[in-house]
């Protein structure tokens, strides 16, 4: 090595100070890019293999050989469910796995949809009123039957807004005669001699009527429930408690069950209260904020259907005092109270949850309650079971994840009960038993579009025409059916003996790396039993939503750096450019004393190195220094998907050594390349110019 | 055999559409040892002269004949190499590389000719620098020293390597003519003690006077030893081309 370049070199980038500053600063905050960025891109991919391996997927995904599509985790809710086919003998399988050495554990699934009714007003009060008379409870039952009179003369309002669109005039005829009677107080005499009977009136006639109003989609995972809250670490219990091994039950993502169970105003005061508090917006300079607040002005019903006479009374007395009109009644109340401006919303909020909430349901589905699914079976048959709610769960850190909460739990037995799924044989039996009773015969694809056509929000709107379709002929009897088999419980021999979807392994050594041989020995081992299944990765499972998602961002960070270098590139082109022009007298003198063109190249190289080196290794250490501090404060994850892609509420970057390699070598061989063309012009500068050059 | 010999060198430079003549018909030989200065007024073919014998350019016709290398027949990277090893150069401008010091300034051309070994390196710049009497300014950079110190170092530069012939373009040009002076009998007392040949390029008449045989250029033609062409002769502007 010649120093005297390296001299030449490191005083002229001195001289230049100015030249060389700016160009520092860029192959700094280049270098800085690159070591931050591959830091951050490398949790984030991180954070996503947990995001998805500890919710739902397990290190790899078996399902059917012979499945039409691709196994898709994540598919978007626009696309018609992809048919995976089905494994028929999870016991079997389960058998062939718990024999291989690299298999920690398996979980066996399947995922469906659901619309669930109940949960109207009207529902849970009837529940609330039967309870109260089998426990003999007098004092509860004269309030909840001012309830009930009080919701059936609002269902009055709304049957008759229905009779406009309804094209069956004679059921709807029918159906005001019954709502006539329950409003009639003579019904209510009778109801006081003989509640039971009235009550079987009610729950029958009138109740159904109110179905409309609470209509939800749920897409929800049948699994062996133990199974998958051992073996998911992200698994938590939010409230209520987890479904008891050999029970049925229902387990609500919190997710979900915030966004769409939860009280519609209580959840539009929670969006406001967050928007406020975390992202600094105003209401009064937010349009969808204000939009918010106006809605929960506007819905005065959605609270005083929820009360009932006695608790009318508080409420009015309270907003009276709270609200300084001691004249108003209670709609007029609530429109003052909602209509919240940034100087009082947090003050109403905190109101609203210790004065409004503990007397409304604030969840139209509660731990306790029992859902009436109606679902289809795969072949597309109607069907709907009665299932109990037993708790809510979250996984942890991924509490506001859409994607991560997008489906609630269910044992595995209801499951394939809903979803038709059984052993061959059965199938067939099934299917004849089906076609024979004729209960319904809506082909697949349009229940599926009728059903689960367009997004959850629109669709909930629209949903009861749709749903009429697909149940209506003959709801009772579905519900006599759904009745009829929700049964006790199930031993955990039935749970394992009958077909499953997919499966989720959980390996002992899950080295990414090494992920797609392991499948590959599995589905060997698989089929060496008679079992011919698929076995995919985590990151193939996941489908391309979620692979989209992370090829974005991962293109992101390299179109980012390659822009960032790209500028540099020409900066320092230009730089070391100037510099040959300025020079071109000392050059000129260096080639007629005898220095090589190669020398003269040589000089521009280390000039450039020297600069990738000084700045490169500083732009390394602030790099290291950012990464080591975002390491350990954590960035805060400040949107939806941010969660999904942290894995949890904030991301925690980790220094690796390979980084600040990778980004000093990059920032090395940018800035040589960069010296590339001017030093060539440099070296093509005749040794005549040392000549004319006067001083 | 001579250091140079020059025989039949036109050398022609495109200008816009017309051609300047800066060298027709240059017969020259310079003999090893010798002093000799190329004298002519502004504009007469010096300094294209010494770019040709410097193999910093070629000719257009005719052979440059350079330590017994026909400079035309060479690559640019033997050229270069022939610099290096045979030539030393002092310019008008000094020319020293101003990030460098004295001390490094001199030891440059060492520094590129790869076979000379760190202690020897040390003794002949140490050896030059003392002659040319700056052993008191070896970390000063150029531009803290004088035109006539800079000027000094050029000589030692150009001699450290121990070159057969040593051009030297109009070097007291932007000396006061008593630094000029010195400046000239060092090179002279360099050539008296080393033999080097030196051929120096002046305009200046005083100049020629240490010279041992002034060689008279004017309008790119080599004037017969004793002809009439004086360096008092008025400039010929060149044949079409206005300066500027
Ligand atoms: N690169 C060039 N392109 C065009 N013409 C040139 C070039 N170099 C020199 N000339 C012309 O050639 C002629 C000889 O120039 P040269 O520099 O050799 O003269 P000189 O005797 O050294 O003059 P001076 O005393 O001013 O240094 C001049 O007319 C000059 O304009
Ligand atoms: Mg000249």
């Amino acid at each position: 090595m010649r120093w005297v370049l390296v001299r030449i070199a490191l005083r002229n980038l001195r001289l230049h100070w100015v030249r060389t500053f700016i160009v520092g600063i860029l192959l700094m905050v280049g270098t800085w890019l690159l070591v931050v960025g591959q830091g951050a891109l490398e949790a984030i991919q991180e954070g996503m293999r947990h995001s998805v391996v500890d919710t739902v997927a397990g290190d790899l995904q078996i399902y059917s050989a012979s499945a039409k599509d691709d196994l898709e985790l994540y598919q978007s809710a626009a696309l018609a469910a992809p048919d995976i086919g089905q494994i028929d003998h999870w016991d079997a399988l389960h058998e062939v796995l718990e024999g291989l050495p690299e298999v920690a554990s398996a979980i066996p699934m399947g995922k469906s949809l659901s619309i669930v009714t109940g949960g109207s007003m009207l529902d849970t009060k009837l529940a609330e009123l039967r309870r109260a008379i089998n426990e003999g409870d007098e004092e509860r039952v004269a309030p909840l039957v001012a309830h009930v009179r009080q919701l059936i003369r609002s269902l009055g309002g709304e049957l008759d807004k229905l009779a406009k669109v309804a094209a069956d005039s004679a059921e709807i005829v029918e159906q005001r005669a019954d709502l006539a009677r329950a409003e009639e107080d003579a019904f209510w005499a009778g109801f006081a001699a003989d509640p039971l009977d009235a009550l079987e009136f009610l729950e029958n006639k009138i109740a159904p009527l109110g179905l409309q109003s609470g209509l939800y989609f749920l897409s929800f995972l049948g699994t062996d429930l133990t199974a998958f809250q051992k073996n998911f670490k992200k698994f938590e219990i939010i409230s209520g408690e987890m479904v008891p091994p050999g029970e049925r039950g229902f387990m609500f993502n919190t997710t979900t069950y915030e966004r769409f169970i939860k009280h519609r105003t209580a959840r539009r005061l929670d969006e406001v209260k967050e928007a406020r508090d975390f992202e600094g917006r105003r209401i009064a300079d937010d349009d969808d904020l204000r939009r918010k607040v106006e809605r929960n002005a506007k819905q005065v019903t959605s609270i005083t259907d929820q009360l009932d006479p006695v608790r009318t009374g508080e409420v009015t007395e309270l907003l009276r005092t709270e609200m300084g009109l001691p004249e108003a009644e209670l709609p007029e109340l609530i429109t003052a109270f909602m209509s919240m401006t940034d100087g009082n919303f947090d003050q109403r909020y905190a109101w609203f949850y210790e004065h409004l909430a503990p007397r409304i349901r604030l969840y139209a589905f509660e731990p306790g309650d029992t859902l009436t699914l109606y679902g289809q079976t795969k072949s597309g048959y109607p069907r709907a079971v009665n299932i109990k709610v037993w708790g809510v769960y979250g996984f942890k850190g991924l509490e506001r994840s859409q994607l991560a909460g997008a489906f609630h739990l269910m044992d595995l037995v209801t499951f394939r009960e809903l979803y038709g799924l059984s052993d061959p044989v059965t199938a067939a039996e099934v299917r004849g038993i089906e076609e024979r009773s004729g209960i319904a015969t809506v082909a697949r694809e349009g229940a599926e579009e009728a059903l689960f056509g367009g997004d959850a929000e629109v669709v909930q709107e629209v949903a009861s025409a749709a749903f009429d379709e697909v149940a209506g002929r003959d709801l009772a009897g579905l519900r006599r059916a759904a009745e009829a088999k929700r049964a006790a419980g199930f031993t955990q021999d039935e749970l394992d003996h009958g077909p499953v979807l997919n499966v989720a392994v959980f390996l002992k050594d899950a080295e990414q790396g090494t992920l797609p041989w392991v499948a590959e020995r599995v589905r060997l081992a698989a089929l060496s039993h008679g079992i011919a299944v698929q076995v995919v990765p985590w990151d193939v499972a996941r489908g391309d939503t979620v692979s989209g998602i992370s090829l974005g961002i991962s293109l992101l960070f390299y179109v980012s750096v390659t822009l960032v270098f790209l500028v540099a590139l020409v900066i320092i082109v230009n730089a070391l450019l100037m510099s040959t022009t300025d020079r071109i007298s000392e050059i000129g003198t260096i080639r007629a004393v005898g220095g090589q063109r190669g020398f003269v190249m040589q000089m521009f190289a280390v000039e450039a190195g020297a600069m990738g080196i000084i700045f490169g290794v500083v732009g390394v250490l602030l790099g290291a220094l950012t990464v080591l501090s975002a390491g350990a404060n954590g960035i805060p994850a400040t949107s939806e998907l941010q969660y999904f892609i942290y894995g949890g509420t904030s991301l925690h970057p980790e220094l690796v050594p390979r980084h600040l390699f990778v980004a000093f070598g990059v920032i090395v061989v940018v800035t040589l390349v960069s010296s590339l063309i001017p030093a060539w012009v440099a070296s093509r500068i005749s040794p005549v110019t040392a000549m004319q050059t006067k001083e | 055999m001579s250091i140079v010999a020059l025989v039949g060198v036109d050398k022609d430079y495109p200008l816009g559409k017309t051609t300047v003549h800066a060298l027709r018909g240059v017969d020259l030989t310079i003999e090893r040892g010798e002093f000799s200065v190329i004298a002519g007024p502004s504009g007469s073919g010096k300094t294209t002269l010494l770019n040709l014998i410097g193999c910093v350019d070629t000719a257009t016709r005719g052979r440059v004949l350079v330590d017994g290398h026909d400079t035309a027949a060479l690559s640019e990277r033997a050229r270069t190499k022939l610099r290096l090893d045979t030539l030393g150069f002092i310019f008008q401008s000094f020319n020293l590389i101003p990030v460098l010091d004295v001390y490094q300034n001199v030891e440059f051309p060492l520094l590129l000719k790869r076979d000379v070994g760190k202690v020897e390196r040390k003794r002949r710049v140490f050896e030059l620098v003392e002659r040319v009497g700056l052993s008191g300014q070896l970390r000063q950079r150029p531009g803290e020293l004088s035109g006539g110190q800079r000027q000094r170092v050029a000589i030692a530069r150009a001699l450290v390597t121990g070159p057969k012939l040593v051009l030297a373009d109009e070097p007291t040009a932007n000396l006061d003519s008593a630094t000029g002076h010195a400046i000239l009998e060092l090179m002279r007392e360099m050539n008296a003690s080393n033999g080097t040949t030196f051929l120096f390029s002046t305009h200046d008449p005083q100049v020629m006077d240490v010279a041992q045989r002034v060689v008279r250029i004017a309008d790119g033609r080599i004037a017969q030893p004793g002809g009439g062409v004086s360096h008092a002769t008025p400039v010929a502007a060149p044949a079409p081309a206005p300066a500027g």
